[in-house]
């Protein structure tokens, strides 16, 4: 055991949590896209309790970070480990919100109809997705070159955001404003949650290295 | 904060830390009064202090914090002028008891003092004092003291081809850490410690730190320090004394994220003391 | 602010420029120097003189004869034998026991007695008891040693009465080395369990050891060179025997030596400055030892 030992055991164990934190939010994210088809009434509400217990998660991480920084006055690298931690669990806080609100919005949408802008949507999710499976694999390892390939990864994003949007202009009447307006917020929510990968994307850089970089 | 943004969420359901103390206290510390001579140094204080985790007790100079640590093994006495009133029971027995031994006190309630005073002896003299004086003759079982009290106290690998040497050969952090040694050699219940680190340099200091981290497992210790940031990294409770009185005993989780008593808010944060 | 600090400039010349009494001060200086030069040589001067005096003197009658021989009315035979082993006798009954009565005394005052009206008292009365004159510490050892407890005039009632004369030389001394003995040792050991006596024997007197072995000597150095109580309390001026047990009469060195100086014949002061040099080897070999104790124990805490 080291000098510090016991701090460095409390350290790896807020990295610890906060991974696991991400998985949670990813499992949110998978399900959320999911019930987008199913809308499955009794996974929904599941999945609305289970962006409560991911609240907690934020909670916990947010006191063990502020514990530490009190008790035992991180500086350097630790001191970047234990704020990035804090800013982190927020952006995960805000995707798991978000997957809450995309199924949410789901709801309120009539079932069977506009199938193939779900398929965009999943589509555009897909690569969201990879993004944000990409930013807690960079986290765990440190690695800032996998954090800086995130970067290239949301302008794909993007790219397809803006098609579908364009493609929701030319819609026909049959589909309401309603049901427009609905899908146009999944679509934004989409983006949004690729927009936080980025951000994390820069976190991780900056616990490394120190030095901050815009990647969006 | 976040839950109520929708309003079927549960609000009331915010992350709590864990406050929950346990049950079971070393020392329980009932209305104490110190004088030396005129002067009060120490006022009614009420303390209950937990087994197996680390108390710190805080302060600025002259609050007392060593006044009430040499209390606990009753090494006030050892000062003609004291006069104490008030209890404090050890495991439930009162140590002014006129029939309590203090050698028996003293033996279950080890301390490490403020500067390394291991005795002029050499290293392995110094472990088996303890146990020498409570009457084990035997040299094999002496030997075994000996490596367990320097193993639990992180020394052995560096002094284990050196035991005959003198104890004052060793660095000053080393000798700190022969003292705890030796008070382990003796099989204490309660370790005191009375600023250990403050004659120490930065890294014996933190070797220290981990030490009693480690020692909390299967001792109950109570530190006198004047480094608040040390209370913070290594102890489970503290205590904020001020001229003799305790302004806040709590978890120091709570002491130093959000105290109650603006005093302890201001010493802790280094704006006065 | 920035004129006022213009105002007080000061130019380089100024910080150079010395004081104005500093010549004053150095004169002061060498004069006292030169005046505790002079009085530490004068001691020594006076040191040299005594010793050359004594060695051309008694050099002359300074052979194994003089140590092995009594004392005789002819000079050329006289010897130190009686005065040498009975020195060696009353040093030998002594020593224990002053440094028994003396290390007991400091113990006790040190770490048992409290400090109260009582331990004051004695602790004044130990200081002044070191200014006693020495001849009413004979007179002491001759009521009661010699005649109330009828010891006679033998060895026994004047070890106890030079053990008297340099208790209190001892009781301060060890006092001194057991308060030296840092508390925070005391405090280690007390913490641990240990008893009062468990830390005086085991912590306090190892340590204080060098210290108090070190005022024991000096302190029989002194009594070796005493006089006056061992003639109150009629120690023989000529013997041709040795003592045999405590109860044997006895005589040393010291008056011997007054005894040879005061007869009238020139030569018997010469066979006196021999016994002076035997009497000087045995003192300066006892501080010797006095100071390699102290060497070889003294430790760092």
């Amino acid at each position: 055991m080291g000098v510090r030992g016991t701090y460095e055991q409390e350290l790896s164990q807020l990295k610890n949590d906060l991974f696991s934190m991400g998985e949670q939010v990813m499992a949110a994210f998978n399900t959320a896209l999911e019930l987008l088809q199913s809308r499955d009434e009794e996974k929904i509400n599941q999945l609305i309790e289970n962006d409560a217990v991911i609240n907690q998660v934020e909670l916990k991480i947010h006191d063990e970070a502020t514990m530490m920084i009190a008790r035992q006055q991180p500086v350097a690298t630790d001191l970047r480990t234990t704020i990035v931690a804090l800013k982190i669990s927020s952006d995960l806080e805000r995707i798991g919100d978000l997957a809450v609100d995309m199924v949410k919005a789901a709801k309120r949408m009539e079932t069977k109809r506009n199938e193939s802008e779900i398929d965009d949507i999943l589509d555009m999710a897909k690569v969201a997705e990879e993004m944000l499976k990409e930013a807690l694999t960079a986290y765990q390892k440190r690695d800032m070159m996998r954090a800086q390939h995130i970067a290239t990864l949301d302008d794909t994003v993007d790219k397809k955001y803006k098609h579908y949007i364009q493609r929701l202009f030319t819609l026909t009447d049959e589909t309401n404003a309603e049901q427009t307006t609905q899908l146009a917020f999944i679509g934004r929510y989409v983006e949004r949650i690729a927009d936080y990968a980025t951000n994390l994307a820069e976190w991780i850089v900056y616990e490394s290295s120190g030095k901050h970089f815009d990647l969006n | 904060m976040l839950a109520s943004k929708d309003n079927n969420t549960q609000a009331e359901e915010v992350y709590e830390p864990n406050t929950a103390r346990p049950a079971d206290s070393v020392y329980k510390v009932d209305q104490l009064n110190l004088w030396y001579g005129q002067d009060q140094a120490l006022k009614n204080i009420e303390l209950e202090i937990p087994e197996q985790q680390v108390t710190a007790i805080i302060g600025p100079s002259g609050c007392g914090k060593s006044t009430f640590i040499k209390t606990l093994n009753r090494l006030t006495e050892m000062i003609p002028s004291v006069k104490t009133t008030g209890g404090i029971y050890y495991r439930n027995q009162d140590i002014f008891d006129k029939k309590y031994k203090v050698e028996l006190l003293r033996t279950k309630v080890g301390m490490v003092f403020q500067n390394p005073n291991p005795f002029p002896k050499s290293i392995y003299e110094n472990i088996v004092y303890g146990p020498k004086i409570h009457g084990i003759k035997d040299k094999k079982v002496l030997d075994e003291i000996v490596e367990s009290s320097l193993k639990g106290a992180a020394l052995w690998d560096e002094v284990k081809d050196d035991l005959k040497k003198n104890a004052f050969g060793l660095s000053g952090g080393q000798q700190q850490r022969l003292c705890i040694a030796r008070c382990l050699a003796v099989e204490p219940d309660v370790l005191l410690m009375d600023e250990p680190t403050s004659a120490l340099d930065p890294i014996s200091t933190l070797k220290i730190e981990e030490l009693v981290q480690d020692l909390k497992k299967n001792y109950s210790i109570i530190i006198v320090t004047h480094n608040m940031q040390q209370a913070g990294r290594i102890s489970d409770n503290t205590a904020f004394f001020l001229n003799g009185e305790v302004v806040e005993y709590d978890r120091t989780d709570k002491i130093f994220s959000s105290p109650d008593d603006k005093r302890t808010e201001d010493y802790i944060s280094g704006r006065f003391g | 602010m920035k004129a006022a600090r213009q105002e007080t400039t000061i130019t380089t010349e100024e910080r150079l420029q010395e004081p104005a009494n500093l010549s004053v001060r150095e004169w002061k200086n060498k004069i006292f120097k030169g005046i505790f030069t002079a009085a530490a040589g004068f001691s020594l001067l006076m040191l040299i003189v005594l010793i050359l005096r004594i060695f051309t003197q008694g050099i002359g009658y300074l052979d194994w004869n003089l140590i092995t021989s009594f004392a005789s009315r002819n000079p050329s035979d006289a010897g130190i034998l009686a005065a040498f082993v009975g020195t060696i006798w009353l040093m030998a009954v002594t020593a224990p026991i002053s440094f028994i009565l003396g290390v007991g005394t400091a113990i006790y005052l040190e770490e048992y007695a409290n400090k109260n009206r009582f331990t004051s008292l004695i602790q004044t009365n130990i200081s002044n008891l070191a200014g006693v004159p020495s001849v009413v510490f004979g007179l002491l050892g001759l009521t009661l040693f010699v005649r109330e407890l009828a010891m006679g005039r033998s060895i026994i009632a004047g070890a106890l009465t030079m053990s008297l004369l340099i208790l209190p030389i001892i009781v301060v001394a060890s006092q001194e080395a057991i308060r030296s003995v840092p508390t925070n040792l005391k405090e280690a050991s007390y913490a641990m369990g240990a008893t009062n006596w468990q830390t005086i024997y085991r912590v306090v007197l190892p340590a204080a050891l060098p210290g108090i072995l070190t005022g024991n000597i000096l302190a029989l150095s002194r009594a070796i060179g005493e006089t006056a109580p061992l003639i109150m309390i009629g120690a023989l001026t000529y013997i041709a025997f040795l003592p045999e047990n405590l109860l044997s009469q006895f005589t040393v060195m010291p008056i011997q030596i007054f005894n040879w100086t005061s007869r009238p014949q020139e030569e018997f002061h010469l066979v006196a400055a021999a016994g002076i040099i035997v009497l000087l080897a045995m003192l300066l070999l006892m501080n010797s030892i006095a100071v390699w104790i102290r060497n070889k124990f003294q430790r760092r805490f």
